[in-house]
């Protein structure tokens, strides 16, 4: 009963198989998922170098990574507004 | 208050540097602080290596992507990479190898992007972590280091402290162990 739309689906695969490092990802339509670890990453490197005591840094991680994403949000918002309206 | 203090243990840590530059954290391991290393270190290789993965190795190419070639080259594994990408793997174009298999496949459009984005971001951050260690005062802004404040770190800690003729900067310095969480 699910064999065909598995077959169908095996089918459309690449002959080639995926070779990690060699062959780039499929993720043209994830490419927005891929901003929110970005900001994590630069949130916790700034932070760790900052800060004298670790103790706070998860909280101010997630604070400033909270930032970016949201000001960066913002932007886009402006600038498809610009977009928009001009 | 602080002219008052000689800047005697404080010195230009290139070993750091150098250590830093080639494997992010391990110049802050060196001065001992091993947990704040290992955040910067796994954060940075991470980031690096999901790059590595999205792009695929063509997001190291320093004559399609020179200004962020510069980026990613101060993380040393990418001029690494980049290396193997200009002389084993790219041998043309395009130009396949004699089994039929193209050697890599070239990342395009946002998958490239984000690929040299990461990698880019991830060299800019070792850059950042770089700059911190080379002139990083291991005793001033160290709190979570276990010998601060204990009589280890006074033992190995010059006259410094003992001759702080301001009081200020001698208990702040003195009593890291309490004082170290507050500053």
């Amino acid at each position: 009963m699910f064999a065909a739309p598995l077959l169908a689906s095996f089918a459309s695969l690449p002959t080639l198989g995926y070779r990690p490092f060699l062959d780039p990802l499929p993720l043209e339509t994830y490419w927005l998922l891929l901003m929110p670890p970005m900001a994590i990453a630069i949130a916790l490197v700034y932070k760790t170098i900052k800060l004298d005591s670790l103790e706070q840094l998860p909280r101010q991680a997630a604070l400033l990574a909270v930032q970016i994403v949201a000001f960066m949000a913002m932007a886009a918002v402006g600038l498809w507004l610009i977009t928009e309206i001009f | 208050m602080t002219s008052s203090e000689p800047p005697s243990e404080q010195a230009w840590r290139f070993d750091a540097a150098l250590a830093t530059w080639f494997m992010p954290g391990v110049g802050h391991m060196f001065l001992g602080e091993s947990r704040r290393g290992a955040i910067l270190g796994l954060t940075i290789l991470i980031l690096w290596i999901a790059g590595f993965l999205i792009g695929g190795v063509s997001v190291f190419d320093r004559t399609d992507h020179p200004l962020m070639f510069v980026c990613q080259v101060f993380f040393a594994p990418s001029a690494v990479a980049d290396q193997a990408l200009q002389r084993i793997l790219k041998t043309g174009p395009g130009d396949p190898l004699p089994s039929g298999h193209p050697a890599y496949e070239p990342s395009f459009g946002r998958v490239n992007e984000q690929g040299v984005l990461y990698t880019a971001l991830a060299g800019m951050l070792n850059l950042l972590a770089i700059l911190d260690v080379i002139h990083r005062d291991p005793h001033r802004r160290r709190s979570d280091n276990p010998n601060v404040g204990t009589t280890l770190d006074l033992a190995a800690r010059p006259a410094a402290s003992g001759s702080g003729t301001d009081g200020s900067s001698g208990s702040g310095s003195g009593s890291g162990g309490g004082g170290g969480g507050v500053a």
